[in-house]
């Protein structure tokens, strides 16, 4: 049941019990009960009402309005002794005989153990162990007062703290029913994560008041947007996303966009403690309390913290259990192009660029809320804006446990949901007053997107994919927006961002350009993900002269046998090449980046690995003029097939036999002098994978794993492999992760990425006969999305 | 051109730390256009630094960082409304002034610092502080920074002044000066915690507000706020209202 219904309810059943209280009130008048005693009985009366009218919405059986008059009359006779009795005396009189009954037994009631026993006289008796005089105390500070007026009686002390685990116990079984606190059923306010920040670590991740962050008079705006991030605030804020999509949202008049992420778990232990629920940084409301929430899907290791953060929030997890009172949940991001593991939580799934189709969705959801919201109503028009994706208008079929296919229950709804394109970049959404977090963050940086899509056609990588087309942003463009971001934030890093850097046209140029102009205003410029080649050296040559760190590039498999089949296109000689003139430029130390696990792989490919780093060591060393000592790092990673790539129908090893193919390497490239080894997880990568290409059959087992504890699943600190098994095997998924059949119907198959599925096909026969596939500027291989626009000023 | 400008720091922004204002007021001093100066180099810093470290959670009114800008030479009146522009809300320029190129460095005169400590009633207040303040010396086990030894200490000599005020029937403030700076340095939350430890009370960190309300450096034998040492002279007019 819903908070924000149940506080309306609550209200409204007060009304309700207007005309029983003013009848109650004639009684007590007429018995000469004392004020304060009056007093004493609307707010017990007040309580008891609102708890059994919200248990009675859950669906349990008991008569609210019964309650509210045995309460209120309880004490009809408390100067006196014996006042139970008494009183039930007068109601029996008074023809109220079930009422009667509740309040001759109301001082020695026992709670039942489980809340299935729970009748109208719990409910009365929680009102009268939780409030002293006519104030809401709660039960442990009510029996403090009880068994201080019983100091000396042993016996009775005794009774009463026996009766005390009972209790608390009946209270946490009745709160969680309800989903809600007796505090805030008292009308108290909950508590604000504000009160916390004294206890907890690092407690500028959640006190907001950051530069660029937005503050809007909440009266003067329709639509309250919660955007949600599923990890730490420091994480969270390193993403461009969301400044994108922050400012974006707050541009449009109407729209508040505010911000919430993971809390850490000294706070989420403070919050769970004290009945705080997850609120905004901005303003420190209730993300149950606004219109629409909308989680982004970076990784799947982050579905157990949208989990989390839902219970820390008070909003069912599910889409169906929602009611009319909480806020849609919306989700959007790369993992959104198979949503079926957690698609049953979400509304609307955003598919593609939300740029185009963010504001469009708030207009009608204005246009919905002015004349009386109806979810379903909505969803309908909704389903009808590209890009929208409905997952309640779907259900799967299953054959035998396995997918078979994605049925159809709404006509209104496509039967192929297409993703949004922002055909032109150069008039997308450029923030350029981004927020700075006042403390550190992964990334402390202006970032600029200087294109979107990749044509280099790496079969794995499913960025390269779902990001197509190719499309670039004009130097002009990209400067004027540095230009602002560094006067509007002050940051002293500027970072160029895309999935292939070295591939914009003109990037030597405009490296030039930014470096002269950073040099001048004390700025660092980064150019991440630039490929292995000498053009690539020239650059960072150019803009690192004062200062040189680290190189990284991702030459991916050691052997060119396998980069023929992921298609990395880049030869030995290259990487030897690259090394040998890094090192003459005085580079001290690389990274190289592998993928072990890639299909096809024999051990002959982790031995060229070992080769290569060996060689780059020599090569460096050859060139590198003697001086200083060279490191090479290898960095191994694990192959996770992906949808919507050529590998998507991949097999998966397993997560002993990755952990044995790292080991292999680890001890071979152990002997190599000036390497040093990192690999990850293997486990993690198994979980990944589960996530990455399951379906709606995986959200049981996500929230058992929640519910288990599991958490920050891509913290290597956190993450819990065993509570994920069981809870996996309680769900009964299972946690296979061998090849796909090329015949079966896959659970992502009804989004669509533009690129037709007889390509990744193709692709994927091409990978096993080892041939590449050239840059697609180069040569178009038709794979479905059409790369010239109509007003000609084409994708590349 | 020296400046030196003294800053408020409330609201939300005591949940940042030292280090995260020392950023923060780089990023508004570039924004600001103040032409700040930077050391030469491979990794070049900005000519800024603070007097003295505010602990997280601590509130203050007097704040200090000085820096070194280039020309044209500004206002001082010019640097503070630039800043306050720009400045999140927390964060005040209260003051600011152009420093003579021989001033030492503000971090190297701060001697004491002056506090606000609010901490709930209780009854015996004023005996039990007095008590405490009377005693001749103060042991509190304190761990050593390198060695990892825990050793006693005596904070007595670096309580300069206490004393209570019954600010409502719930509240105590108590004012303490305390030594501050890099030769002595006492924090306040260190002497509370003594301070109940000493009158057999529980300490929570929560119900304790702690602003500084002062950072002074000895002149002779007399302690001045910081901007009179740094100026090396003092102006009439601030004489009469300090």
């Amino acid at each position: 049941m819903s908070l924000l219904t149940m506080m309306n309810d609550a209200l409204f059943s007060d009304e309700k019990f207007s005309l029983i209280r003013e009848d109650c009130l004639r009684l007590l008048k007429a018995n000469n009960t004392p004020d304060h005693v009056i007093r004493h009985c609307e707010t017990v009366a007040a309580i008891a009402g609102r708890v059994a009218l919200a248990l009675a919405e859950s669906g349990a059986k008991i008569d609210a309005g019964l309650a509210f008059t045995a309460a209120m009359l309880h004490d009809i006779a408390r100067t006196e002794p014996d006042h139970a009795d008494l009183g039930a005396d007068i109601l029996k009189e008074n023809g109220l005989d079930a009422a009667a009954d509740i309040v001759r037994r109301h001082m020695s009631h026992h709670f039942p153990d489980s809340l299935d026993d729970f009748t109208e006289i719990d409910a009365v008796c929680i009102g009268d162990r939780t409030v002293r005089e006519d104030m809401f105390v709660g039960y442990e500070k009510r029996m403090d007062d009880v068994l201080a007026r019983c100091a000396g009686n042993e016996a009775v002390i005794a009774r009463i703290k026996n009766d005390v685990k009972r209790s608390k116990s009946i209270i946490a079984q009745l709160e969680g029913r309800i989903g809600n606190r007796l505090e805030q059923l008292a009308g108290l306010p909950a508590p604000s994560l504000g009160s916390f920040l004294l206890q907890v670590e690092k407690p500028g991740r959640y006190a907001g008041g950051e530069q660029n962050s937005v503050k809007k008079d909440l009266s003067a705006v329709s639509l309250r947007f919660g955007l949600a991030f599923p990890d730490l605030y420091e994480i969270g804020m390193s993403w461009l996303g969301i400044q994108i999509l922050y400012h974006l949202l707050n541009n449009i008049e109407y729209v508040y966009c505010e911000r919430a992420f993971a809390p850490a778990a000294d706070m989420e232990g403070l919050m769970r403690e004290n009945g705080a629920p997850l609120a905004t940084i901005e303003t420190g409301s209730a993300l149950h309390s606004l219109d629409i929430v909308g989680f982004t899907l970076q990784y799947e290791l982050s579905f157990t913290n949208i989990i989390n953060m839902l219970d820390l929030a008070g909003i069912p997890a599910l889409s169906r259990s929602r009611g009319a009172g909480m806020p849609l949940l919306v989700a959007g991001g790369p993992c959104a192009f198979n949503p079926e593991p957690i698609a049953d939580c979400f509304d609307i799934v955003f598919i593609g660029d939300c740029e185009a189709t963010l504001p469009e969705f708030c207009g009608l959801y204005r246009e919905h809320k002015s004349r009386g919201f109806d979810k379903a109503a909505f969803l309908r028009a909704a389903a009808s804006i590209d890009g929208l994706y409905v997952p309640a208008f779907y259900e799967p079929e299953y054959d035998g446990g396995r997918f078979k296919s994605l049925r159809r229950l709404e006509p209104a709804a496509p039967e192929m949901i297409m993703k949004s394109i922002v055909p032109n970049l150069e008039k997308a959404f450029l923030p350029t007053s981004p927020i700075v977090p006042l403390i550190e963050t992964v990334h402390d940086r202006a970032a600029v997107e200087i294109f979107r899509g990749c044509t280099r056609g790496c079969r794995f990588c499913q960025a390269g994919m779902i990001y197509r087309p190719n499309r670039e942003r004009s130097q002009t463009c990209i400067q004027n927006a540095i230009e602002a971001q560094l006067k509007n934030t002050g940051h002293d890093e500027i970072s160029l961002l895309s999935l292939s850097t070295g591939d914009y046209s003109g990037l030597e140029f405009l490296a030039k350009r930014l470096s002269e102009y950073c040099r001048r205003e004390n700025v660092a410029l980064s150019i991440p993900s630039l490929r292995l080649d000498s053009s690539s050296l020239k650059i960072l040559e150019d803009i690192q002269s004062y200062k040189k760190t680290g190189l990284t590039f991702a030459p991916e498999a050691g052997s060119q046998r396998l980069r023929d089949v992921i298609n990395k296109t880049i030869t030995e000689d290259e990487i030897l090449n690259t090394v040998s003139e890094a090192a003459s430029l005085g580079w001290k130390h690389i990274k190289f980046y592998f993928m072990i696990g890639l299909p096809t792989e024999t051990y002959d490919d982790l031995d060229a690995i070992v080769d290569i780093a060996r060689r780059s060591i020599q090569a460096a060393k050859l060139h590198g003029g003697g001086k200083g000592h060279f490191s090479l790092t290898v960095s191994v990673s694990n192959f996770v097939p992906k949808p919507h790539t050529p590998f998507q129908w991949a097999a998966q090893d397993s997560p002993d036999l990755l952990l044995e193919k790292n080991l292999y390497l680890k001890e071979r490239l152990a002997k190599a002098k000036g390497v040093k080894f990192q690999y990850h997880d293997t486990r993690s990568s198994h979980l990944e994978g589960l996530l990455a290409r399951g379906g709606r059959e995986m959200l049981p087992a996500i929230i058992a794993a929640a519910r288990r504890g599991c958490k920050f699943d891509s913290w290597h600190e956190h993450f819990n492999y065993g509570l994920w098994m069981e809870a996996l095997e309680e769900s009964g998924v299972p946690a296979g992760t061998g090849a796909l059949p090329m015949s079966a119907a896959l659970p992502w198959d009804h989004i669509g990425t533009g690129i037709r599925k007889e390509f990744l096909m193709a692709e994927w026969e091409r990978a096993a006969a080892g041939r590449q596939t050239p840059d697609c500027r180069k040569l178009c291989m038709n794979c479905g999305l059409s790369c010239k626009r109509p007003d000609g000023d084409g994708g590349k | 051109m020296r400046y030196l400008i003294k800053f408020e720091k409330k609201g939300m922004m005591i949940y940042i730390s030292h280090l995260d204002t020392q950023r923060l007021f780089h990023r508004t001093m570039k924004r600001a256009e103040l032409s700040l100066k930077y050391s030469s180099g491979f990794n070049p810093h900005p000519k800024l630094s603070f007097a003295q470290p505010l602990s997280l959670g601590h509130s203050s009114i007097s704040e200090y960082a000085e820096f070194e800008a280039g020309d044209p030479p500004m206002q001082p009146g010019e640097i503070k409304e630039r800043l306050n522009r720009l400045l999140p809300e927390g964060f005040k320029v209260v003051e600011a002034w152009t420093l003579p190129p021989d001033a030492r460095p503000a971090a190297a005169q701060v001697g004491a610092a002056k506090y606000h400590l609010e901490i709930p009633f209780f009854f015996s207040y004023m005996t039990a502080i007095m008590e405490f303040f009377g005693n001749e010396s103060i042991i509190v086990q304190k761990k050593h920074k390198k060695t990892g030894r825990v050793e006693d200490k005596n904070i007595r000599p670096q309580i300069i002044n206490l004393k209570p005020v019954l600010v409502d029937n719930s509240t105590i403030m108590l004012t303490a000066s305390l030594h501050c700076g890099s030769a002595s340095n006492l924090n306040p939350e260190a002497m509370l915690e003594s301070f109940y430890r000493c009158s057999r009370r529980a300490y929570d960190r929560n119900t304790v507000k702690i602003e500084r309300v002062a950072l002074l450096g000895w002149a002779k034998d007399e302690l001045l706020p910081l901007e009179y040492l740094c100026h090396g002279f003092i102006p009439q007019q601030q004489m009469q209202h300090p």
